[in-house]
């Protein structure tokens, strides 16, 4: 458990170390995402204390942005003036989205066994 | 690093609205409209205002929960590479369609939102929308838009994506449990993985990779492009 959290933190670390290096604008933690997805594509399985930490993770992923979401309360002026359009650019920004990924389906004929 | 008692509060509230507001989804039959997280930021919104704390301390109190976002998204690897055993032999046409639907997401919001509200930081913020959340805070705030309010963006483009996206599919005819999967998870990431595991349990897991594989497309790709997108950049 311990290990598989150092194995985590080893993988934002060097994340955060190859992002900063290149200067692109990615998110350290998601560059140590794909290391580690590149690693278990290598080994062709998940280590148990891997697998056992991330498990713990990500079954409370969604607490942990709490904090981060409670600082909605600074934008509560942004949300009264805004609020109606947000919610219509993101309704036409989802369908839109779905439309084009249908479209693709359909244009190659996808389907799953 | 001193533990005060503020901390300690603020820490303690934190996981014990968390937990309350989980047996409330359960009882009220797992509607997104009380999701958990949606429940708890606005308990806490409520709370510390009558508390009459200010955010950046309740901000500070509760940095090691949101420290650990950090490795948690490390760890969204695991479930990725479990899931892309799935998709051997279509992977092509999943992935263009992510990368597709992934691009049409972020630059469609990101313009509408340019445009109409001129609101540069809400439109910075718009660029995350439909990928995780971990994901798009740590995004949109490299982007120099605000990670709470790409926070709340992608919870409100959750519920909506779960509220249109069963008429809309059914609409298009799109009954393939596997590609209706891959949509509700690209579009409404956890929300849309949720209600695709009610379906089925292959949908779900298609939903599932299309929300890890639609962050780490988007978390590459948009960043360079989003200024290209706002006028006046």
């Amino acid at each position: 458990m311990v290990l598989g959290f150092l194995v985590l933190l080893v993988y934002w670390l060097a994340g955060e170390a190859i992002s900063q290096w290149i200067g692109w604008p990615i998110p350290g933690n998601v560059v140590g995402l794909v290391l580690l997805w590149f690693t278990l594509t290598v080994l062709r399985k998940v280590p148990q204390p891997v697998a056992d930490a991330s498990k713990i993770l990500i079954r409370y992923l969604t607490l942990l942005f709490v904090p981060a979401g409670v600082g909605l309360i600074e934008h509560w002026d942004r949300l009264m003036a805004n609020g109606h359009w947000m919610l219509l650019i993101i309704a036409a920004s989802t369908v839109l989205s779905a439309l084009s990924m249908i479209a693709i389906f359909k244009l190659f004929r996808v389907k799953t066994p | 690093m001193s533990v005060s008692i503020d901390m300690l509060l603020a820490i303690s509230m934190t996981l014990g609205i968390y937990l309350l507001a989980e047996q409330l989804y359960r009882r009220a039959g797992r509607s997104s409209l009380v999701h958990p997280v949606i429940v708890s930021i606005f308990s806490i919104m409520g709370i510390i205002t009558l508390l009459g704390w200010d955010y950046p301390q309740y901000q500070r109190d509760t940095q090691m929960i949101h420290f650990l976002l950090g490795p948690a998204t490390v760890a969204l690897a695991v479930p990725l590479h479990d899931n892309m055993a799935l998709i051997r032999k279509m992977a092509m046409p999943l992935l263009v369609a992510c990368f597709t639907g992934a691009l049409v997401a972020s630059a469609s919001a990101v313009i509408l939102s340019d445009l109409i509200t001129g609101d540069d930081v809400l439109s910075l913020s718009m660029s995350g929308k439909s990928i995780t959340t971990p994901i798009a805070i740590g995004m949109v705030e490299n982007l120099g838009g605000s990670g709470s309010l790409a926070a709340g963006l992608v919870l409100l483009t959750g519920a909506v994506g779960t509220l249109l996206l069963p008429s809309l599919m059914r609409l298009c005819q799109l009954h393939d449990h596997a590609l209706y999967g891959f949509v509700l998870g690209l579009t409404a990431h956890g929300f849309g993985t949720a209600q695709a595991f009610e379906k089925s349990a292959k949908c779900g897991a298609f939903a599932g990779l299309a929300m890890s594989l639609t962050g780490v497309a988007t978390a590459f790709v948009v960043p360079p492009l989003v200024p290209y997108w706002m006028t006046g950049f």
